[in-house]
Formats: C-alpha cells, structure tokens, sequence
C-alpha cells in the first residue's frame, strides 16, 4: 500500500463500493424491498459516497504535501495571472542583484580582497624617500642591495618592468614582461601549471635565455601548445627558452605582465639578468616581526648603505599601494552609489508586490472567514513571494556574470593594471545581495498577507477598508516612493555633475596642440653605424620627408608620457630657498621636439647637444616651485644625490588634465643624449606632426620603416587619443553615475505609477460621486495628478537635505564644479519631472474616464 | 473523516475494525461493515462506507492486508485481514483503551 498512487486507490475503493451496494442491495431484496427501495436504502445506508471517496483520497495520500503541493500551483497560478507585476518585479530584483555582486566583485579585487598570494599579510611593497614623504616606489639597484641585508626579511623580492617585442611569424608582438628574482614564484606559492619556474637553488633556472611565460599568453599566442615547455622565442637580439607556464590568476608586478626572465641583482652591469633602470621591491617580513620592526631595519641598512641619514623606508601593504586616492574615492563613491541604487530597485520591487497583495486582502479575509488557517494564507503569501524571488536571483546571477564580463573589458587600464587579483565574480556577494533582496521582496509580500489572516479573529472588521492597520499600511508605498524619487534625484544631480565634470577634463588647455600628432616607438639597435641615437634623430629628419608630415622629432619620452620620473629632493642656487620634495616628468629632447608639439618657450633658449647633457629647459611651474619665480635662464638646482643641472630656458607648461592637479607632475626637458647606452638596443620616440590631416597611422608606419630598416617601429597612436585615455576614469565615473540615474529614475516612475493606480483605484467611489455631482474628467485627473506633484516636491525637499553630504563626498572627484551647480538641479529635476508626469499620464487618463454609474455599483 | 452523530470516539474506528478481523477472520468491506452493526446491536449509527477511509489508513499503516476475492453475488472484491503487525497494534489499544476505562471509573468512583 505504501506508495501506491491516491489515484489507483479511489479506482479500487470504486469497484469496493459497488460490490459493497450490490451485498447491501441483495439483503434489503432479501427483506422484503423493491428493486429500487433496496437501492436508495443501501445508498442511504453507505453515507455520502463524495465525501467519503474524498476522505479516501486524503487518508491513501499525503495531505501535507497535497496542500503545499495546491499551495504551489495556485501561487504560480496567480503570478502568471498579474505576470506583468511579477515579470517587473523579479526584474528589479535581478537588476538590483547583478548591480550589487557586481560593485562588490569589483571594489573587492580592487580595494579589499588581500593578493592572492601566501600569506599576503606579511607581504608589504617598499618605497623610499625623505623623511617627510617615503614615497618612491621605483628603486635602483645599489639601494636594492642595501635594503636586502636587512635582518628581518625572510625575502626581498625585486620587479622590474621589461616590455618585449618577439616575433610571431612576420607579426611583431609587443607584451609586458618583467624580471623577478627567483624566489617569487616559490615564495608567493605559484605552482606551473607546465614545466617549472625560477629557482634559487637550480642555477639552469636563473640564465638569461629562460623565460616563464602566464597561461594566458600561452593559449591566446601559443595555441596552449603541449610542447612549449622547451620552445624557444625570438627576442630582439636573443632567443630564449621558455621554461614554464604559470596559472592565469597570477598577476605580478601589473596585470599586463606575461613573461618572466630571471633577474640577478649581482649581475654586471648591461647583463639580460640586471635591470636597466629602476625596479620595484616587495619584502617578505617575518612572521615573528612587525612590519614596524622590519621597516625600522631596512631604514637602518639602507643608511649604512650609503643614503642619506634622512632617507627612510615605507612599507605597505600590497593589495591597496597601487591604486591612487582618486580611483580609491571612485570606487567607494561608486559603491556607495549602488548600495542605494540596490535599496531603491528592492523597495521598487517590495512595493509592486506589497500593492499587489494589498488587492487580494478582501479575496484572504474571506478565505479566512471560511475557515482557512491562518497558516494556509501565509503559506501561499510566502510560496507566491519565493516564485518572484526566485525568478529575480536566477536572471540576477546570469546578469552578474555578463556585468563582470563587460567591466573586465570596459574597466579603464589604468585601475585594471593596478590590481593583482582577477577580477571574477563573488559567490560570497551574489549569494548575499540575492537575500538580502528575496528577503525585503518576500517580507512586502507576506505583511499584507499578516494582516489579512488576522481577519480570521474578527472577518467583519478585515472586510471594511479604513482600518487603522490599513491606514498604517497604506501610507507605506507611497513613503518608499517618496524616498525612491528623493534618491532618484539624488542620482540625477551627481551624474550631472560628474558630466560637467567630465566636460571640463576634456574641454581643459593642454598647453600644446594635440591635433596631428603621431607618435611612434622606436626600438634602436645600438650597433647602428653612428650610433643608435644619431640614427634615431636622422630618422626624424627623413620621416618628415613625407608629404603629409609638416615635421618630426626624436626623443625618450613622448608627451603625455614621461620619459623619466624623478622622485627629487630639489635644491637651487639661491641659498635662502629650502629644498623642495617633487616628483618630475623629463624628457630627452632634441632642439626641434618643442616646435614638434607647440610648446612655447617663455624665455631663454632651447638646450642642445654642445651644452652638455645637464643643460635643461624646464617647465614653468617647475621654475616656480624651485625658485618661486619664472625668469630663472642661467640658473641651477641639483638633486640631492649631487647631479647638478642648469637651467638654459623655461618653456609653457604642458597640462594633463586631472581632478586633483597636485598629481599633474611639472617637466623638464634634458638633451637627447648621444652616446648609445649599454645594451643590444634603446627605445626612443619618434612624433610626427601631420600637415592638414594625417594619413592612416599604417601608412605612416610603413613610411618610417622605410627610412630606417634596422629599426623596430610600433603600431603609433595619436597623441589626442593618449591624451583622452588619461581621463578614463572620469569618463568611466560619469558613465556609470548615468546609469545610475538612468536606473534610478525609471525605478523611481515605475514604483509612482503603482502607487498612483493604486491610490486612484482606492478613491473610485469618491471620484464617481463627484462625476455624478458634476465634476469634470479633467478635475478628476488633476486629483491624481496633484499627488504626484506633492511627492515631487516633497522629495525635492529631501534631496536638498541630503545634497550637502553628498557633495563632501563628490567634493574629491569633480572637476570645476560642484553639488551646487544650478544647472545640474534643474536638469535633475526637470528629468525626474517628465519620468513622474509620464507615469501619471494612465492612471489620471483612467481615472477621468471612468463612468460613474459603474463605479457607484462595484462594492 | 465522516463519523456518525452518536458517534465512534475518534480513533477508536481502527479499534473496532482490528477487533473484528480477528475475532472473524478475513471479510470484506460489506461484511465488517454489518458485523460492526451487529455487534453493537444497532446502537452504534455508523454509515457504513465510512469504515473505507478507516481501512485505507489501516493499510497504509501495514496493520492490516489486503486480496481480491469474489463475493456472494459473485462480484470482484477486496478483502481484508488482520496483518501480524496489526495484531500488536491491536494489544496496544487494547491495553490503552482498559488503562483509559480503568481510569474513568476511578474517578467517577471518587467522584460519587
């Protein structure tokens, strides 16, 4: 019996019955009954056959599962019956859940996740620098060497970035590559995925002919080759073995980084192993030793090393050291943004539904009335509200996992190259925003459903409206409403800022003409005849042989990016002037690179070769910070570790517009050297300035090749394209606070346009008496028109209370504007406005329309 | 369920159903239907197709099995015997049902 279906029961119990009735039947025959008395006396005898067939179903079935089992269908009944709400519904919580997790996966990698590495906690970043400002990241070998005796490491780890061109069969591919100490990938607990990786102990790993190369680069150029571990790549000059690959989630010292070579700190000088310029430096400090501790020690060493008594020694924490303030305050605000945004899309939602089951509370008063158990009511209230939710976490996490795509796409270079963490989603998130957002959408489902089964102890009352539980209740929606259009604005007025912010970055001077500027990389090898930069200038001068080319010039660094960055303490000739601490662009130039870009030379002359190599042009608010003033032709300054440069000209300043223009570094402009350099070659920079326009940048390219064959030539770009990838962040900033708003708005006129259907819907009655009374349609719209008018202007008055707040909190990220902008609040407005008056437009046309004679009928 | 108005207690239907399976035996439903009206001399007005859901529950318990005979009008019909799993049940509610009467008559012994 166990287990048979209720089903074959009944059928069974079916044929039980009629045998029952033909026994019955034959003993009234045998008593003395017609045919027929006998039959309705055994019918009568039996009982009621419905109720009793009834009463076998459930006793052959399981009731409790029956009932929820009819508890589940009429709530999926229901939810198709009003699917338009429960669509909208589970489609703001969806929204609202892929936001969230979204923001979260990526303020996490960027800001708080630790590096994935072992035991990120006692892995810390070194910089150094005076004691006022211990800042500088980028370190040269000999205090590398220094720093490394220091008792308390158990590992100084060493990075320096080295771009790599190799040859891909007539392609030339440009990655990022680094040299890394040996220890690194043991230490920070990589294990390859093929082959191996450096190691101090097998000197085989530590030459200058092996690389490691990332799973990425492996699959995307390598065709995820079974046979790489021992393949060799051509590099300019050198071929190299590849050693091993490494898993994908490895990202060190930048996110761009695909190869690894060996680097040796003993090595002699132009060895591949040693690095040319600066390197950064990552300590691992004992367990047993504060960070405090260590970095004490290191400042020790460091001096005994030979610095300078006042040098000192920053450590910090790996994970947050590379992202600057601004993108840290963007990301905070961003997040911030969202959380509201996700309040405001969950309330959306809980509102839809708390309006939806407010019309069935009549339809659950009754059903309590005829005895439904009160935890009938709630079961169905709460399977219903599970539909929806369900509904919204299941198209949520699939937006999620499509957001976190296009923001690993979309995310501007300069936050992703920062980050050593993968940008992946966050279960942890995901599984929280969904409930967090199923639980506020089930909770607005279940209180009408609450209050509806306390009709049960008194149904009379539960079937009037005007009940101060109803009352109470009803103000409910239209408080969220006013509290969504409130942070709608809210919305609206940061994004507008943050555009006229954007606009301002953009419409900025640059102090030169970015328009028709080409510029070109230049990989020189220095076994040139004349040597490498004598071909590169001469280069110069037969590129703009070109007819298209009005001018070009050679150079090692190309606006906007720097050549050099010095990290100085800057001294000048005038002894009553402290030293200054500054962080400087340079530029090697030759004479003709400042008509190149238009910069205009303010006074004095342009340095050339026969001055010396310490003669220099600087930039006007360099002079200013040194010497206090601008005309400063024929002074000196020196760095503090003794160079000593003169001062041969001041030309205008050269402008990146930024939000905080204290990171806008001054410049410098050194000569071109003419020596070579150590090494089998050197980069340097070729511009072009075009003439009317430019031709395509390949045409160019081919040009330039042509005019020197030994020489390696990159892609080019367009000096107005570098220049407006450096306000990617705010661009990036603007366009996610307008969809901020965007969302906001619409959410915000979707959650009015219910609360307006319902409070019109509510005032029926009232409207057909005052059309049988002789009112117009036009002043019955105007009632519900009127109430949209006093929410706006009630959340007007509440987005001016909280603007202030807000714009402290803009205050770090704007550009030459701010909260109060006026222009901003009146487009915020006006924008909220017209969303408002479009959802008012059906429900004021409905009400208007409505017929006072059917509406005095319906209860 | 649907009980008379003079009513079988609750619960005590599963009593008098075992009783009478193993008092007489295999019957079917008919059958135990006017056993049980015989044996309470027609003062116990029970409808006599409410014993059905009785027995459903009762198989669903395994306290009593079923087969498919024929009946006298020569019908296909299901009978019912008392399995040895309702045996025990059948002692069990014996022994509540004397504790249950044990007691009443205490009390209303105390009470007189």
């Amino acid at each position: 019996m166990i287990g048979r279906r209720p089903r074959a029961v009944v059928e069974e119990f079916d044929e039980d019955v009629a045998a029952h009735l033909e026994l019955a039947e034959l003993e009234f025959r045998q008593q003395g009954c017609s045919e027929e008395e006998a039959r309705r006396r055994a019918r009568l005898q039996f009982g009621n056959l419905r109720v009793i067939r009834d009463d076998v179903r459930d006793a052959a079935g399981w009731p409790r599962l029956e009932a929820l089992w009819l508890d589940v269908r009429t709530a999926v009944h229901r939810v198709r019956l009003d699917a338009s709400t429960s669509l909208v519904a589970g489609l703001l919580l969806a929204v609202a859940v892929a936001l969230a997790s979204t923001m979260f996966t990526v303020a996490d990698a960027l800001l708080l996740r630790p590096a994935p590495f072992r035991s990120p906690e006692t892995l810390m970043r070194v910089s150094v620098g005076p004691a006022t400002r211990p800042s500088n990241p980028n370190l040269g070998v000999d205090t590398l060497r220094a720093l490394r005796e220091a008792p308390g490491l158990e590992h100084l780890h060493v990075a320096a970035q080295q771009p790599l061109t190799f040859t891909d069969g007539d392609l030339d591919v440009h990655v990022a590559g680094a040299l890394v100490t040996p220890e690194v990938f043991d230490d920070f607990g990589v294990t390859p995925i093929r082959g191996r990786t450096f190691s101090a102990a097998d000197p085989s790993t530590v030459t200058d002919d092996v690389v490691v190369i990332s799973e990425t680069l492996w699959r995307t150029r390598f065709g995820a080759r079974a046979d790489i571990i021992g393949s060799t790549i051509d590099l300019p000059g050198s071929r190299v073995t590849v050693l091993g690959v490494v898993p994908q989630w490895f990202v060190f010292p930048t996110s761009r980084t695909q190869v690894w070579r060996p680097l040796d700190l003993d090595a002699p000088d132009g060895a591949a192993t040693r690095p040319r310029g600066t390197s950064w430096a990552y300590a691992r400090v004992s367990a047993t030793v504060p960070p405090e501790a260590a970095q004490a020690a290191m400042t020790r060493s460091l001096v005994a090393g030979g610095s300078d008594a006042t040098t000192r020694v920053a450590l910090r924490p790996i994970t947050t050291t590379n992202i600057d303030p601004y993108s840290v305050g963007i990301i905070r605000l961003t997040s911030g943004g969202v959380a509201l945004v996700f309040l405001l899309l969950c309330s959306n939602a809980a509102a839809l539904l708390l309006t939806r089951m407010r019309r069935r509370r009549r339809l659950m008063a009754l059903c309590a009335t005829l005895g439904a158990p009160r935890y009938r009511l709630l079961r169905q209230a709460f399977v219903e509200q599970t539909v929806i939710a369900s509904l919204g976490v299941v198209c949520g996490t699939g937006l999620t996992y499509a957001l976190v795509h296009v923001v690993r796409a979309w995310l501007p270079q300069s936050l992703s190259f920062t980050s050593l963490n993968v940008l992946d989603v966050d279960g942890r998130t995901l599984a929280v925003a969904a409930l967090l957002g199923s639980g506020a959408v089930m909770l607005c489902g279940m209180v009408p459903a609450w209050f509806g089964r306390r009709a049960y102890a008194a149904p009379q009352r539960a079937l009037n409206v005007g009940s101060d539980t109803e009352r109470v209740a009803g103000h409910a929606p239209t408080m969220l409403i006013v509290a969504q259009t409130s942070l709608a604005l809210l919305l609206c007025v940061g994004a507008a800022v943050q555009w006229t912010s954007l606009a301002h970055l953009l419409a900025a001077s640059r102090g030169i003409d970015v328009d028709r500027l080409v510029t070109f990389d230049l990989t020189v090898p220095t076994d040139q005849s004349g040597g490498a930069d004598v071909v590169a200038t001469s280069l110069a001068e037969r590129a703009a042989t070109h007819p298209d080319v009005e001018r070009a010039s050679t150079s090692f660094g190309a606006l906007p990016r720097a050549g050099s960055l010095y990290f100085a303490d800057v001294s000048s000739d005038d002894p009553d002037r402290p030293p200054v601490s500054l962080v400087i662009n340079s530029y090697q130039v030759t004479p003709d690179f400042y008509r190149t870009y238009g910069i205009r030379l303010l006074s004095g002359r342009v340095s050339t070769p026969a001055d010396g190599p310490d003669a220099i042009v600087l930039g006007r608010s360099l002079a200013r910070q040194i010497w206090g003033r601008e005309d400063v032709s024929g002074r000196a300054f020196r760095f503090e570790d003794g160079r000593t440069f003169t001062v041969t000209g001041v030309a205008a300043d050269v402008l990146t517009p930024l939000l905080d223009p204290r990171q806008d570094e001054p410049e410098m402009y050194e000569p071109l050297p003419t020596s070579s350099g150590t090494g089998p070659s050197v980069l340097r920079h070729l511009t072009i300035r075009c003439r009317a326009t430019c031709p395509d940048v390949q045409t160019l390219r081919r040009h330039v090749i042509e005019q020197a064959p030994g020489v390696r030539v990159s892609a080019g770009t367009h000096v107005r394209d570098e220049y407006e990838a450096g306000v990617d962040r705010p661009r990036a900033a603007a366009a996610v606070a307008a969809g901020f708003a965007v969302v906001g708005t619409l959410g915000a006129a979707a959650g009015l346009l219910v609360v307006l259907a319902r409070a019109a819907a509510s005032r029926q009655h009232e409207f057909g008496v005052r059309l049988a009374l002789g009112a117009t349609p036009a002043s019955i719209a105007w009632f519900v028109r009127r109430t949209t008018l006093l929410m706006l202007v009630t959340s007007v008055l509440v987005s001016l209370a909280l603007a202030w707040p807000l714009g402290r909190l803009l205050q770090r990220v704007q550009h030459e504007t701010s909260i109060a902008d006026p222009q901003a609040w009146l487009m915020s407005v006006a924008a909220v406005a017209a969303a408002a008056a479009l959802a008012t437009i059906r429900p004021a046309r409905q009400a208007a329309r409505a017929q006072p004679v059917t509406l005095l009928r319906e209860p | 369920m649907s009980i008379s108005d003079n009513e079988v207690p609750y619960g005590t239907l599963d009593l008098l159903i075992l009783r009478t399976l193993q008092t007489m035996g295999a019957l079917h439903g008919y059958g135990l239907a006017r056993r049980i009206e015989q044996v309470s001399a027609s003062t116990l007005r029970l409808s006599q197709g409410s014993i059905y859901p009785a027995l459903v529950r009762l198989e669903k318990q395994g306290a009593i099995g079923t087969d498919w005979g024929t009946s006298e009008t020569g019908r296909k019909v299901k009978v019912f015997s008392l399995t040895d799993s309702g045996r025990g049940q059948l002692e069990r509610e014996l022994r509540n049902w004397e504790s249950a009467k044990a007691l009443v008559a205490r009390f209303l012994e105390a009470e007189s």
